[in-house]
């Protein structure tokens, strides 16, 4: 499985939309998750399945937390997106606005030929069921009725799962759902498809940067973020459980959150109320609440969140 | 990704996916899970199903891989057209060709100005409650919202187009001179190119009130919503910078506004004007036969009473807080029709949950004031035994979507009055009904008395 996220060269450029940090190119979400422990939150559609929420898709919205963090390691920087798809569409004439459409072209023409394909290896496996299931029933009529230890015969939906697997090892586009879902009913036949690209820019063909962008403005919480996430934690938004941050020992995808966590200010007054109502709430999920804030009169050398206090607060149950 | 607490309640309320009617669609969908499940191993990325802690093992790594090799094969998808119902659009938005310039002006009759995206044939489900038809012309133009739009664009189902001033007369020219030698010169006619995702995004997403865009946090409740299965569209108030058009105290904006005491308790006093003395006790000496009596001097403590018009509105008019979208439920699609799509089920506002704090009392009751006039009517809110369910409903009700960094939640705030129900009224209900039905009074007290207690 040769991924492209092992081609990502740093710094990845992390588009700027209206105030809001966005990552369009799937190989870079994957490549922040395994490598950084960014994990974003994912907002968008998944077109294959578009009518649900319980998957979603692209663009993953970093919290300014998280797209300050990854400026200041230096592997990623901003990029106003407005700014540089207006630039560039608005000059994209000639050899290049050719190249452009020829690529999409043929990226349009693959997915077609691998629809058609897909379309013939269907109805080639259809016949061979229908004959198989003939043969069988000519068998189970003469022998044995069906003992339970036999297969079950393939249900229509396995077996073209497996047939769409089978074309994405080929396209590049992995269009193997569209391109079967067409089926039949393509627009004409020597047309390519039309396609949407997903990405402006390749990640490795860096846009230039017209502007500098200033480091994203983050709330105070940033320390304990940088604290928390500087010890191996994955960090998710808090909404979830009306905290700051949902804290994860590991992927989000695979583990459950350990801690609820709220920053504080170092001199602040914690009202009691709001530790029984985190306490009661982290005990009642099965997380811990845990609480903190940085020592601002501390030497700050170091990186960030080294002055950071945490407490966890748990329901005694005596 | 959310735990497991969550997922349960997330997908039980889950509406029936109605917008695509099409069977084949839908087959596609699970085959395409089958395809994922096939491929990673049987490792869905399913939500749910997670371990404590990483422990190091070699088969948590595996599953752990296996699990975003999943996820990556799903997202790595690229969108391509190949439906017969193939939607292309061009982009007349503030950042490119603008529309006023570009569209002649009988062309975008009773257009808002944010539509600003021309579908060139308007096929399938979706335009059905989208979209807006400009009138007074032949061959009638399709537009969209940037919320629409972006929508259709991220499902897959629009392919949204850069134009060149020749787009659109191209397409006059195919309408009006009928497919006339049309194959020939298509090669010549330079109708722009296809703008990718990420440049829909980048376009269409902008700040609140930015004309021809939508804020992030509205359009994500919007798809959010949309991915349910409710028919959704602009709430009147939608645009912040005008000020709301609210639905109850339009008339009265210009009587006087007295201050929000007078607002709150003025209507109490006036109709129940029972005198107090200075001193002594509330209740006058006396002989009672009844409760209600009793408990209406007893009662000093002034309580909201909820009014289809308020007599006054807010002191300040703060509508900060506004109902961005009006909600129909899947069930009534099939005869949702755009020009008249009936009363909303629901009103959504929607606030940040990063920038805001919670609504003051003055920016729920602009809210709640900008919604009509809903009390709690009908069977199942009648009798004694549903008092809570009509202090849920309320008198007015909105759903507010808080949003944090693409995570949201829905809230329903409702004008509930508990000065509506006078439980003491009950208490002398079967007094006159001789000794035997006397019960009905002595549980009431009875319960009066506990509660007094704890």
């Amino acid at each position: 499985m040769v991924h492209s996220f092992e081609s990502i060269s740093e710094p990845i450029p992390i588009s700027l939309i209206s105030g809001k940090y966005m990552i369009f190119d799937i190989s870079v979400v994957t490549y922040l998750r395994r490598t950084h422990h960014i994990c974003g939150t994912l907002i968008g559609s998944i077109p294959q399945n578009p009518q649900q929420n319980i998957f979603s898709g692209l663009p993953m919205e970093l919290m300014p937390e998280e797209a300050k963090f990854l400026v200041q390691k230096e592997v990623a920087y901003i990029v106003d997106d407005l700014a540089w798809h207006k630039q560039r569409y608005d000059t994209l004439t000639g050899d290049d606005k050719k190249k452009y459409l020829e690529s999409l072209r043929s990226a349009g023409l693959k997915v077609r030929k691998a629809a058609q394909d897909n379309s013939k290896k269907r109805s080639e496996i259809a016949l061979s069921r229908i004959a198989t299931k003939k043969a069988k029933e000519k068998s189970s009529g003469e022998g044995s009725s069906g003992t339970l230890a036999d297969p079950p015969p393939n249900t229509s939906l396995d077996d073209t799962g497996s047939v769409a697997e089978d074309s994405t090892t080929d396209s590049l586009f992995g269009g193997e759902s569209t391109a079967s879902r067409a089926s039949g009913t393509p627009i004409s036949s020597d047309k390519p498809f039309p396609v949407t690209p997903t990405t402006s820019y390749a990640t490795s063909s860096l846009p230039q940067n017209p502007s500098h962008q200033p480091d994203p403005s983050v709330p105070l919480s940033y320390s304990l973020f940088a604290h928390l996430h500087a010890r191996d934690y994955y960090i998710m938004p808090g909404l979830r459980f009306g905290c700051d941050y949902n804290v994860y020992p590991g992927d989000p995808l695979r583990f459950h959150s350990h801690f609820l966590a709220t920053s504080f200010e170092w001199d602040q007054d914690i009202p009691m109320l709001d530790l029984i109502g985190g306490g009661r709430l982290g005990t009642a999920v099965k997380k811990g609440f845990l609480i903190g804030g940085e020592d601002t009169e501390a030497d700050t050398e170091g990186e960030w969140g080294d002055n950071v206090r945490t407490f966890c607060i748990e329901w005694g149950g005596m | 990704m959310a735990d497991a607490d969550e997922d349960a309640a997330l997908r039980s309320s889950q509406p029936q996916a109605n917008e695509d009617t099409d069977l084949g669609d839908e087959f596609q969908d699970f085959r395409f899970l089958a395809a994922l499940t096939a491929k990673s191993g049987g490792q869905l990325p399913k939500r749910g199903e997670k371990d404590f802690e990483p422990h190091g093992t070699k088969h948590q790594d595996g599953i752990l891989a296996a699990s975003r090799e999943a996820m990556h094969d799903v997202l790595s998808y690229t969108r391509v057209h190949t439906s017969r119902q193939y939607n292309r659009a061009f982009y007349y938005g503030a950042e490119g060709l603008h529309r006023d310039d570009a569209i002649r002006e009988d062309w975008r009759q009773d257009l808002e100005d944010d539509h600003i995206v021309l579908v060139e044939s308007a096929r399938g489900p979706h335009f059905k409650t989208m979209g807006k038809t400009t009138t007074g012309k032949r061959y009638p133009g399709l537009w969209l919202l940037p919320e629409e739009a972006l929508y259709l664009v991220e499902r897959g189902n629009l392919d949204l187009w850069w134009p060149t001033r020749s787009s659109y007369t191209g397409m006059v020219d195919e309408e009006e001179s009928d497919k006339q030698e049309k194959p020939d010169n298509q090669e010549e006619v330079d109708e722009g190119f296809p703008m990718s995702f990420q440049a829909a995004y980048s376009m269409l997403i902008g700040q609140d009130g930015e004309k021809g865009k939508v804020s992030l946090e509205r359009y994500t409740v919007y798809a959010h919503l949309k991915r349910m299965g409710y028919a959704v569209s602009r709430a009147p108030d939608w645009d912040l910078s005008q000020p709301g058009k609210s639905q109850s105290h339009q008339e009265e904006l210009f009587s006087e506004s007295p201050s929000i005491f007078s607002w709150l308790f003025g209507r109490f006093f006036t109709e129940q004007a029972i005198e107090h003395a200075v001193y002594g006790p509330l209740v006058k000496p006396g002989m009672y036969r009844s409760y209600n009596s009793i408990y209406r001097q007893v009662a000093v403590i002034p309580r909201h009473k909820p009014s289809p018009n308020p007599s006054a509105p807010a002191p300040v008019a703060d509508d900060s807080y506004r109902v961005a979208f009006l909600l129909w439920k899947p069930s009534r699609l099939p005869t949702f029709a755009k020009s008249n799509p009936g009363l909303p089920d629901f009103r959504v506002a929607i606030t940040d949950a990063r920038s805001t704090h919670i609504p003051s009392l003055t920016q729920i009751t602009s809210l709640l004031e900008s919604t009509p006039w809903d009390p709690p009517k009908g069977k199942e809110f009648e009798g004694p035994g549903k008092i809570n369910q009509r202090l849920k409903h309320g008198w007015r009700n909105v759903v507010l979507a808080v949003i944090d960094q693409g995570v949201i939640s829905y809230l329903r705030l409702g004008e509930s009055a508990l000065g509506e129900e006078k439980l003491y009224e009950r208490f002398d209900g079967g007094s006159n009904l001789g000794p035997k039905r006397g019960g009905g009074a002595g549980r009431g007290r009875g319960r009066g008395r506990g509660r007094g207690r704890r």
